[in-house]
């Protein structure tokens, strides 16, 4: 075989790996970034859910959508305690209220 | 190739590859460099880097036409022969030295893989892709190309580029020969030896050099003839060398090997086919014109067989015969010469007159005429019918494919490799 034959099939052979290899590090690539995207957008939305100091985040089925996480960051309803109404005793004989217990 | 590994030069090479290897083993054990599918493909990536990179350096050895390289392959044609191969190889070698360090990462890491092969912060690394792309880049014009011999010449210089980028490479890398004085020392000796020899071809003189002027210049429609009368000292040389020519004039200033074809007491004359787009020109040169002549180079002689002989020229492959042929008086060589001047027609038959002239002188040399549109193209029958051909020794010279042929026919009917000659005028 000629040595122009046997140059031949190496360049190719390289070309070959050189296609195969940038083809798949860029799908593993791509595949990697999308993740840590939507990773670093789920670590957001928990942050701001722990500023939020809610009770416990409802947790929805569909909790890693954009929507979802934005329901969650409704601000709680603030709740006014009810005052507790002050006893006065009765004298038992006249029926008038009194001071002293 | 199983010519080229029979000569001393080939068990050189081979040597220093061996050595290489061993240098390179000694710094860890072989048994841990390949205990695992990571360390082992790593391994290989490494030795196939380290040997391809011995066998760049010998290519630029094997262009030097320095006598004793020259010596060691048993003629410069042979030399030629050799720089092809074991560039070539050196090529292979170094193509998948990467390929080999990459694929430890597969399939369990694909993105680190394209990372490897991508440019990055890191020169020495970077210095490597260069090279290796470089080289890429102009061995694919070597190969695949057809360029005229000056272009083709300045893409072969420029190799001296990508070898110095692979010398940097090697030496700033962190790999073995970082980590080992032996092996650097080793390394740094061959690539300086590569890188002398590739200085010496590209930028300084190679060889004996004659200066020399044109005394005639004769032509006909297919050949041309350029007789040389010499300046100062003559060139001594042997009946079927040839010699490297410049002409000092605009258009001529490549050098080119011709066969010294003639012989005229201290002149020299060579016979050429207006065939290239150099050598179609070479008729328009003119009495006068100085030339500078190199060598003389070859080990083609018929002297060194001491036996009958078949002569086979195909073509313009006539020259080294048209040489022998008028040195045979002197020499007085005893045995018997069968001449086959093998051409398309008798037009083609240049210097048939003297030829024929010399044949009646002497009894023991006969030529044959053998023009392809009588009797078609000449074969090993029509060798053993004509002239028999055991116990012979064969001297060819013509195109290769002919070359070859004939070789490969002979080998069958059980001549002996060693009793067939052959002058390759295929290299550039």
């Amino acid at each position: 075989m000629k040595a122009k034959t046997w140059v031949g099939i190496a360049l190719a052979i390289f070309c070959t790996f050189l296609i195969v290899v940038y083809f798949m590090g860029f799908i593993v690539y791509k595949n990697t970034t999308d993740t840590q995207t939507l990773q670093a957008i789920t670590n957001k939305n928990n942050t701001l859910q722990v500023v939020a100091s809610t009770p416990e985040p409802v947790q929805t089925e569909t909790s890693n959508t954009t929507l979802s996480s934005t329901q969650n960051q409704l601000p709680p309803t603030q709740v006014t305690p009810t005052p507790t109404p002050t006893t006065i005793p009765v004298c038992v004989n006249c029926g008038r209220r009194s001071r002293a217990s | 190739m199983v010519n080229i590994l029979r000569k001393r030069g080939t068990a050189i090479i081979l040597m220093l590859c061996i050595i290489t290897f061993i240098i390179w083993a000694m710094i860890e054990p072989i048994a841990l460099r390949f205990s695992d599918y990571a360390s082992s493909t790593h391994s290989l990536g490494q030795i196939t880097g380290l040997i391809g990179m011995v066998l760049f350096a010998w290519t630029f050895v094997l262009s030097s036409r320095a006598k004793w390289v020259e010596d060691s392959f048993d003629g410069l044609d042979k030399m030629y022969k050799a720089h092809h191969m074991i560039g070539s190889l050196a090529f292979v070698l170094i193509l998948f030295h990467p390929i080999l360090l990459v694929v430890k990462f597969i399939p369990s890491d694909w993105n680190l893989a394209a990372t490897y092969l991508w440019p990055s912060g890191s020169w020495a690394v970077n210095f490597g892709i260069v090279a290796l792309l470089l080289m890429i880049f102009l061995l694919v014009l070597t190969f695949y190309i057809r360029m005229k011999y000056e272009k083709w010449r300045i893409s072969h210089q420029m190799l001296g580029v990508a070898y110095v980028l692979a010398i940097i490479h090697i030496f700033m890398v962190t790999t073995d020969i970082s980590r080992s004085i032996p092996l650097k020392v080793w390394m740094i000796i061959i690539c300086l030896i590569g890188l002398i020899a590739h200085l010496q071809v590209s930028y300084l003189k190679l060889g004996k050099r004659f200066e020399y002027t044109v005394y005639s210049v004769e032509t006909n429609n297919k050949f041309t003839t350029i007789i040389l009368r010499p300046k100062g000292n003559a060139m001594k040389f042997k009946s079927g060398q040839f010699a490297y020519i410049k002409f000092n004039k605009r258009g001529f200033e490549e050098r080119h090997p011709f066969t010294i074809a003639v012989k005229q007491e201290d002149k020299i004359g060579f016979v050429i086919k207006n065939l290239g787009d150099y050598t179609s020109h070479v008729s328009e040169l003119e009495s006068g014109v100085t030339a500078d002549v190199e060598g003389p180079y070859g080990r083609f002689d018929y002297t060194q067989a001491n036996k009958d002989q078949i002569w086979i020229a195909g073509g313009i492959g006539i020259t080294p015969f048209l040489s022998f042929s008028n040195d045979i008086p002197k020499t007085k060589f005893k045995h018997n010469i069968s001449l086959y001047y093998c051409a398309v027609n008798d037009s083609e038959l240049v210097y048939w007159n003297e030829l024929n002239k010399i044949s009646e002188t002497m009894k023991n040399f006969h030529v044959i005429p053998f023009c392809a549109d009588k009797r078609g193209r000449i074969s090993v029958d029509v060798l053993e019918r004509e002239s028999g051909i055991l116990n012979k020794a064969f001297f060819i010279c013509g195109p290769p494919p002919m070359m070859q042929s004939l070789k490969d026919a002979l080998v069958k009917r059980g001549v002996k490799k060693e009793d067939i000659h052959r002058e390759d005028f295929s290299f550039k």
